[in-house]
């Protein structure tokens, strides 16, 4: 299926994500690293061309900025559970829009 | 192609070319899940075929483990009944084993076929459960891409009957097997 750089954007960051909820209850530190990653990119979006969906990144931003590094893992995974809910209902609106 | 030839070409494929499946191809494909062996026949499993691509590409987002742009996915799994002590019961490894018949079912269908697939349990259950719009008491247990293969992947290395096989015992040797591969 063709995708433009606003589809691909979002499906990198979506699979980062993914990537750091596998990890979350390893031992170590990479869930921790993939959101960090994530969180970069989240960060370069408004610099980067082609890749809209503002306000969307900008919720996402909000919810990443306010995580608890420290937090237990019940915790983080939360979190991480509730940035993907806010990727599915963008996911949702986008594809299924009437 | 006999059924032992088929066992032994079936190939986990994980690129796929851009053509569809039949709804024909994929209704046998279903059917032959439906048909593999269940523990007192209880049946538990559900399978959801999923070939809209805007579904196909969020569940490859949720799922580390899926390779290539498959044609279809079938999300296997079974809903969480009341555990008889309190709490809920996930299935008994019984019960996920009869998934993991099915699976084989759907891969050996595909391959008779001329499709191809592979089995996925690397995904994120929380993720493919928002995707796919399950219940809160619904698990996803296994994952199976399928399509037409790219290409047919290299045979992996086996290990030998007689590394795999006892005889009678644990540790005794079956003698015919000795020296085949």
């Amino acid at each position: 299926m063709k995708s433009d750089l606003n589809d691909e954007f979002f499906d990198l960051t979506c699979r980062v994500l993914n990537y750091a909820i596998e990890f979350v209850n390893a031992p170590g530190y990479a869930s921790l690293r993939l959101v960090d990653i994530l969180k970069s990119l989240i960060y370069l979006q408004p610099q980067i061309d082609g890749v809209s969906r503002g306000e969307f990144y900008q919720k996402l931003r909000e919810k990443l900025d306010s995580r608890d590094l420290l937090a237990d893992e019940k915790r983080k995974s939360k979190l991480l559970d509730e940035l993907l809910t806010i990727y599915v209902d963008e996911w949702r609106s986008n594809s299924f829009r009437v | 192609m006999s059924f032992l030839d088929l066992i032994r070409t079936r190939r986990s494929i994980r690129s796929f070319r851009d053509e569809p499946i039949s709804d024909d191809d994929a209704e046998r494909i279903l059917d032959a899940a439906r048909l593999a062996p269940s523990g007192g026949n209880r049946q538990r499993w559900e399978f959801i075929y999923v070939k809209d691509p805007r579904v196909l590409r969020m569940i490859k987002n949720c799922s580390p483990g899926l390779y290539g742009d498959p044609a279809a996915v079938v999300v296997i799994g079974m809903e969480m009944e009341k555990a008889p002590f309190g709490g809920v019961d996930y299935g008994s490894v019984v019960e996920v084993l009869d998934i993991g018949f099915a699976a084989e079912n759907i891969l050996l269908a595909a391959c008779a076929l001329g499709l191809g697939g592979c089995a996925i349990a690397s995904f994120n259950e929380s993720g493919i459960k928002k995707v796919i719009d399950a219940p809160e008491d619904w698990k996803p247990i296994l994952l199976v891409s399928l399509g037409y293969p790219a290409r047919q992947p290299r045979t992996p290395l086996k290990k030998s009957l007689s590394e795999v096989v006892h005889f009678d015992r644990y540790g005794m040797k079956w003698k015919r097997l000795e020296g085949k591969t």
